[in-house]
């Protein structure tokens, strides 16, 4: 009786309502202050709107590793008419949101049979991590559809549904951040430098900046050891199925080659053995597989931003141009050209 | 969580005392085992010889055969510690002495895993045979009480570092479903989530950052050092609440392992306030035995000296965990020995006066922080140079948002605290009680939503 007391007096229905409350006033207020999130299609339409050649998908090794108006001018140099190509790029991106833009935004797309490639480093196109939290979460939440079984699957983010009814938590990330930046704003605003918090750390913390060691620790961590593992809950099978009806290719693109230094040699044996692997797949799959990674004009480290993959203005320009012919070769020459009229 | 829970709800569903006990003692090895079985029978091995020495030192009235008694059940002790977490840092020093001497010895490692623990449950076996030999106390019965005292999983991975006669006479002892006590269990339990998921675990993020650096200037590494001290303290004493909170809620109290230790105002007031239970062992076994500071002035700075550098070698086998305890050896020496009889005792009794050796001694303990959060003495080098030096005034506007960064993940502690002077208030009403613990547990949950990382850290003492 003490204990029902306890459990069911007034004080504690009013928590319970509280928590749902929480959830009501979490959805009205990220709601007003971030809008509806949901799924947009101003990719599908600037695809419908343009008509591209070519849609090349990718992280930032397309942007702003590639040039576009370099690519396409050499493109249309190489076709002997003009090609208007298509860069879908989000630095730091990974296959979850590839797979999602693929499938919702290019495959529903009004166009069908022109090539469309992505653009991958290492092992990125069946790499297993999910960027699907924190900052990512808003441009992976952008591209779902209402239905999305694979996704959630492959993600094991059984939560995700459940998370959006606490919208507050959905956006953790972004909330988070917001209180911490207007606080830090509000302290910085006393001194007369009055510091961006966040280029300020950036440029102390970004690429480049740290011991070897640790860089290497942290990117070492057993990728490359299974890929018929990673394969089968990668989304690589699925952006496949997704790009039937449209030319598809990957491009392995051209790394700084300090980042692929002989210190790394049982690191490397291990990412040719995967590379090998995954060549094999995409032969028997059909799918064109370009290498830019063999390219000597691109072997040259001061082509790149110190310890970084990012290229310096010259390297962009060999890059974009070589890409073009790389395409030309393997992908405009070799497959006629289906345009929709 | 989910874990606890339903141990709790078996615990005292089970009718006799000695029925929680043998539950108790299931729960906690399965708990130990489910980091690494393998490492399970050194749990066993290490009680079993405690048992075995602490009733052969009580029946024997040979002075003789009681210290061989003692002896035996030391040495193995040290000698298991010694072995796993101690060896190689040995062969690695000697291979370097005999190297330096023009011998090439080439003596080889061992790929050696430390078992989760093992400082703190070789320390707290050892007190209880330490203890009877003092004729302090008795030994137990029978071999179960004693299992459950050196295996008590709420405190078996990272302390507190438990006696015997404060945990084992618990255990010997009926326990009675106390509501006060859960509430205070569940008030330390959820106090300790925040302290780690919300302030270690974000503000680790940043100071592994600035350690991580391959240039960093010297003002980073000392905004970084501050950032490890809030880190660290809320860290390790996260997982004594955690402790603490779950003992609570089974009925047992654990010894308090930290005592405001920020707001110490000297260097030996710090370590009556920092890791409670592994100083009050080294002052009790070690420190005093030795003579402690009752002795002549040699006597007693190589005591400090001594005790200091163990102190700081059951923290890691490494170099700057030897130097972190030398640096407080340093402290606690010259304050006693110029500070203190300089100053008269009630100079800083004053009003403001009296933040002043508070705000000092954090001072000096914070910079201390830089040998326990170094990766090694070689990189002290890279901190603290004339390049490092003239870099920081490149870094004054990072170093200020970090700064920033870290005091603004502190603001629990400033909640906490003006909730502190009212809590004795709350207590006193049950009712009120609990709906000020409905309020923390939202407020807890609200907090470790938005500000949890998906990233989280081990517990740094988990590698001790």
């Amino acid at each position: 009786m003490r204990m029902t007391s306890y459990i069911f007096n007034f004080r504690n229905i009013a928590v319970v309502s509280a928590i749902i409350s929480l959830a009501v006033i979490s959805e009205i207020a990220v709601t007003g202050i971030y809008g509806n999130r949901g799924t947009d299609y101003k990719i599908k339409e600037e695809i419908d709107s343009m008509r591209p050649d070519i849609i090349l998908v990718g992280d930032s090794m397309l942007i702003p590793n590639v040039n576009r108006e370099i690519f396409d001018a050499k493109l249309s140099e190489l076709c002997r008419r003009p090609i208007k190509s298509l860069f879908i790029a989000l630095g730091d991106s990974t296959a979850e949101w590839w797979y999602l833009v693929l499938k919702n935004q290019i495959g529903k797309s009004d166009v069908s049979g022109i090539p469309v490639g992505i653009l991958y480093r290492a092992d990125s196109l069946t790499r297993v991590e999910s960027r699907i939290g924190g900052e990512y979460l808003l441009y992976i939440q952008r591209q779902l559809t209402d239905s999305e079984p694979v996704f959630y699957e492959k993600t094991g983010d059984r939560l995700f549904k459940l998370k959006k009814i606490f919208k507050i938590y959905y956006y953790r990330w972004i909330i988070s951040t917001n209180i911490l930046r207007g606080w830090v704003n509000m302290l910085t605003s006393f001194i007369p430098a009055h510091p961006d918090p966040k280029s300020v750390l950036e440029s102390r913390f970004g690429v480049g900046k740290f011991r070897e060691d640790v860089v290497w620790v942290k990117e070492k961590q057993g990728r490359y050891e299974n890929f018929e593992k990673n394969l089968n809950i990668s989304f690589l099978p699925d952006m496949i199925k997704a790009m039937r009806g449209f030319a598809f290719f990957v491009v392995e693109v051209s790394r700084n080659p300090l980042n692929i230094a002989e210190e790394r040699k049982d690191y490397n044996l291990n990412l040719q053995r995967y590379q090998e692997q995954l060549a094999n797949y995409l032969n028997k799959n059909n799918i064109k597989q370009i290498f830019m990674g063999n390219k000597q004009a691109l072997y040259d480290s001061s082509l790149y931003i110190e310890h970084s993959d990012h290229l310096q203005p010259d390297g962009i320009v060999i890059n974009s141009i070589l890409l073009a012919e790389e395409i030309y070769i393997n992908i405009f020459r070799s497959f006629p050209l289906k345009r929709e009229n | 969580m989910f874990f606890l829970l339903a141990t709790i709800v078996v615990y005292w569903s089970l009718k006799t005392r000695i029925h929680q006990n043998i539950f108790l003692l299931i729960v906690s090895y399965l708990f130990y085992a489910s980091w690494d079985w393998r490492f399970l029978p050194l749990v066993i091995i290490s009680t079993w010889i405690d048992y075995f020495a602490g009733r052969r030192i009580y029946d024997s009235a040979n002075p003789k055969k009681r210290k061989l008694y003692l002896l035996f059940s030391i040495v193995t002790n040290l000698s298991l510690l010694g072995f796993f977490k101690y060896y190689n840092f040995f062969i690695d020093n000697l291979d370097s002495l005999l190297t330096f001497m023009g011998l090439h010895p080439h003596l080889s490692t061992l790929s050696i895993i430390l078992p989760l623990g093992i400082s703190f449950y070789t320390f707290q076996s050892m007190s209880y045979t330490l203890d009877i030999y003092r004729r302090q106390l008795k030994p137990v019965d029978s071999f179960m009480p004693f299992a459950l005292y050196v295996s008590f999983f709420p405190q078996l991975i990272a302390g507190p570092i438990e006696r015997a006669r404060n945990l084992l006479v618990q255990i010997n002892h009926e326990r009675r479903f106390n509501i006060a006590q859960s509430l205070d269990g569940i008030m330390l339990i959820l106090w300790g989530l925040v302290k780690k998921i919300v302030i270690a675990d974000n503000i680790a993020y940043y100071v592994n950052m600035i350690f991580d650096l391959r240039a960093p200037s010297t003002l980073l590494i000392l905004v970084g050092t501050f950032g490890f001290g809030i880190q660290v303290f809320s860290d390790f004493s996260a997982y004594t609440d955690l402790a603490r909170g779950s003992a609570k809620l089974m009925g047992f109290e654990l010894v308090k392992n930290f005592n405001n230790p920020y707001l110490a105002s000297s260097p030996p007031d710090f370590w009556r306030r920092w890791h409670i239970s592994l100083y009050t062992w080294v002052r009790d076994y070690i420190f005093i035995p030795l003579g402690g500071s009752r002795c002549s002035l040699k006597r007693y700075v190589f005591n400090v000296l001594l005790v200091w550098t163990l102190m700081g070698l059951w923290h890691g086998a490494a170099w700057h965990f030897v130097a972190f305890g030398l640096y407080h050896a340093l402290l606690i020496i010259l304050y006693k020995l110029i500070i203190k009889p300089l100053i008269k005792p009630d100079f800083f009794e004053k009003r403001i006066l009296k933040y002043i050796p508070i705000f000092i001694t954090y001072l000096l303990i914070n910079i201390g922080f830089v040998l326990f959060r170094t990766p090694s003495l070689d990189n002290l080098g890279m901190y603290f140079n004339t390049e490092a030096l003239r870099q920081s005034k490149f870094d004054l506007n990072v170093a200020y948002v970090l700064f920033c960064i870290f005091l603004f993940y502190s603001l629990p502690f400033l909640v906490s605290a003006i909730f502190h002077k009212y809590i004795n208030k709350i207590k006193s009403n049950t009712s009120k009680f609990i709906n000020f613990i409905s309020f923390n547990a939202i407020a807890t949950l609200l907090l470790i939503a938005i500000f949890s990382r998906s990233n989280a850290n081990d517990f740094i003492y988990f590698q001790f």
